[in-house]
């Protein structure tokens, strides 16, 4: 199963039924989580603000996650797809934010 | 001093003295290189952390880093290099006379982010943690950087609340 790429599927012809079944197998039904780490130099406000403008959340919702963020040293702050959870770390990657991605479970 | 405003025509303004504004050009240009390639170690960390921490991933992450890390130092690089652009026909370093300087529409997320750039490389030299308020004592070796830090974050602080402003209603991402 590849599908690391960011919003790229590539599809393979399997070579046996065995690798057909492995591939249906691996087929991971499991959500990733992308989460944000404190660091010291962000600021308050500039972290609501990215996370308003990448994930259109309210002010409320982001002001929250941001100090979740602070208070906890972490917070899941979007969901999905390898993919799509690629996607959102590389976008905070651009804003400076700390970003990282992990299966759910 | 209001740093930003918006004028009635939604033009992004930000007004400098024009000894900052050389001083912001000077900051942009400077941090340029670092920001593309800078030395393994904390601020190579900080500035392109890990997509995946856990290591059973690391041939995700190495395409996730092929993928997105040469596009991501191009794109600092222009922002940093849009700023210094800028600014420089208001720079002046033997004036304090105030100038006003119009952002394009398009360059408003890249003076955000840069401005954090140029925070994240300044912050991580000095080694600032929660506890630290990057205020030194004159005779300090950081006392400059030190000031330097602080008056980014106040440019960047007031540049978001600007921003805040324009956001678009909740639930539409961009």
């Amino acid at each position: 199963m590849s599908g690391t790429g960011i919003g790229t599927e590539e599809f393979v012809i399997p070579d046996t039924v065995e690798d057909l079944f492995r591939e249906v197998d691996e087929v991971p039904d499991v959500p990733w989580i992308v989460l944000v780490w404190n660091d010291p130099i962000n600021t308050f406000a500039y972290v609501t603000f990215v996370f308003q403008k990448l994930f259109g959340y309210s002010l409320e919702k982001a002001r929250t996650l941001m100090l979740q963020v602070h208070n906890e040293g972490k917070a899941v702050v979007a969901a999905g797809t390898r993919e799509k959870c690629e996607a959102d770390v590389a976008r905070l990657h651009a804003y400076g934010l700390w970003a990282t991605m992990q299966k759910d479970d | 001093m209001r740093v930003w405003r918006r004028a009635k025509d939604g033009t992004l303004l930000l007004r400098l003295r024009a000894n900052e504004a050389f001083a912001l050009q000077r900051i942009a240009t400077d941090l340029a290189s670092i920001v593309a390639s800078p030395p393994d170690g904390d601020l190579a960390d900080r500035l392109y952390p890990r997509a995946y921490l856990d290591p059973t991933e690391d041939t995700a992450e190495l395409e996730f880093q092929s993928l997105v890390h040469e596009d991501l130092s191009s794109t600092r690089v222009e922002a940093l290099q849009r700023i210094a652009i800028g600014v420089h026909g208001a720079a002046d370093p033997d004036s304090d006379e105030p100038v006003d300087i119009a952002v394009a529409a398009e360059d408003e997320i890249g003076w955000v982010s840069a401005l954090n750039d140029a925070r994240l490389v300044i912050g991580t030299t000095l080694g600032v943690d929660e506890e630290s308020d990057t205020v030194y004592r004159p005779d300090d070796p950081r006392y400059e950087m030190g000031l330097l830090y602080q008056w980014l974050g106040w440019v960047q602080d007031e540049l978001v609340e600007v921003l805040m402003e324009n956001l678009p209603p909740e639930g539409s991402a961009s």
